[in-house]
């Protein structure tokens, strides 16, 4: 005679069939943490491009660390405005902090523009920062470089 | 020896537990049904705002002009790009029209008959850049028309028709600016001012 299934059995299939649930569904989940932190990339760099954008137009002699308060971490906060027009949506507040860094390469001549941005990120429970770095270089248009 | 069957206790257990999984799966293929949902949407709006944001950059910083009505933005651009020697008083240019349409929440771009559209989007807002001279410094401020400008702000708020009172819907907002980088706007900021084009008096002008 066929020996049918005790109950430890079934009980056993079901939990092995319940914890194959809970790894599909942490696969999920793990999708969309992942589009939310492309998305914080997306808006990483509108915030870096227009902050280059607004550099690169600049007057060269006046692109330096002290006329872009260079060097320091600057947060969005709540209130804060895009040249005083428009304020930041709240997506960005309290999430990311930006860095301006200017160097000297040739004097007079060829400046390096660091636009750095970070944002924090719960990655496995844990804050950690994530930082974009859009580097460019900005050459004095009234003077030639010869390389 | 004969196999004793389950009793009617067991497969009562069997049962209920069966039932709370279901009705656990349930849950999750329904959650995780709104979830593809709506990520499929942030998906779409993210990829949509990162290629209008690439085309709002390159349409700007080669304008000519560029003109704000409502909601709408049309920018002309050089046809041909003008070098310092050969810059005409009237250049020829062409259109790039950026059009919204509320009730369907499209924005079309419009380039040579071309046409790009841009979905979810509830709200976009254009604005003038221009630039204010202080203690020799150029600030960034609104400017009040299209003659003036320096640049356009660019603020977008993406989110999908029906879905504005859903507590789980996604939504996306954007905001950047973009600098116009053709001759007349540079004249303007002083970046190819000072030396070449005897503007430095400009620097004093604070309503410039």
């Amino acid at each position: 005679m066929k020996k049918a299934f005790s109950l430890a059995e079934i009980m056993m299939a079901v939990m092995i069939f319940f914890m194959g649930i809970v790894g599909v569904y942490y696969l999920f989940s793990q999708g969309s943490v992942e589009l939310a932190k492309s998305s914080y990339v997306t808006l990483a760099t509108t915030i870096a491009k227009g902050e280059v954008d607004r550099i690169k137009t600049s007057e060269f002699y006046l692109i330096k660390n002290e006329n872009f308060q260079g060097g320091s971490w600057d947060k969005i906060k709540d209130g804060d405005s895009i040249y005083g027009i428009i304020k930041f949506p709240e997506d960005y507040i309290d999430r990311f902090e930006k860095k301006i860094e200017i160097e000297d390469i040739i004097d007079k001549r060829l400046k390096k523009v660091v636009v750095s941005v970070r944002w924090n990120e719960i990655v496995k429970g844990q804050e950690k920062w994530r930082q974009l770095n859009f580097p460019t270089f900005v050459s004095n248009s009234r003077v030639y470089i010869y390389f | 020896m004969k196999k004793k069957a389950l009793t009617l206790v067991e497969i009562l257990i069997v049962v209920a537990i069966s039932g709370v999984l279901i009705l656990a799966l349930y849950s999750f293929s329904s959650k995780s049904q709104k979830i593809t949902h709506y990520k499929g949407i942030k998906s779409e709006m993210q990829t949509g705002a990162r290629i209008f944001i690439e085309n709002f950059f390159i349409d700007i910083q080669s304008a000519y002009k560029v003109r704000i009505s409502g909601s709408d933005l049309e920018v002309e651009l050089f046809k041909e790009i003008p070098s310092n020697s050969e810059l005409k008083y009237t250049p020829e240019t062409e259109i790039v029209s950026y059009e919204f349409n509320k009730e369907d929440r499209i924005v079309v771009r419009t380039h040579r008959n071309k046409k790009k559209s841009f979905y979810h989007v509830k709200e976009i807002e254009f604005k003038y850049l221009g630039i204010q001279a202080q203690d020799k410094i150029f600030k960034v401020v609104e400017a009040s028309d299209s003659g003036k400008a320096v640049g356009v702000t660019l603020r977008m708020h993406f989110s999908k028709k029906g879905d504005d009172d859903k507590e789980d819907a996604e939504t996306f907002n954007v905001l950047t600016s973009a600098f116009i980088k053709t001759q007349n706007a540079l004249l303007r900021f002083g970046t190819q001012g000072p030396i070449k084009y005897g503007y430095f008096s400009s620097l004093e002008d604070s309503s410039f």
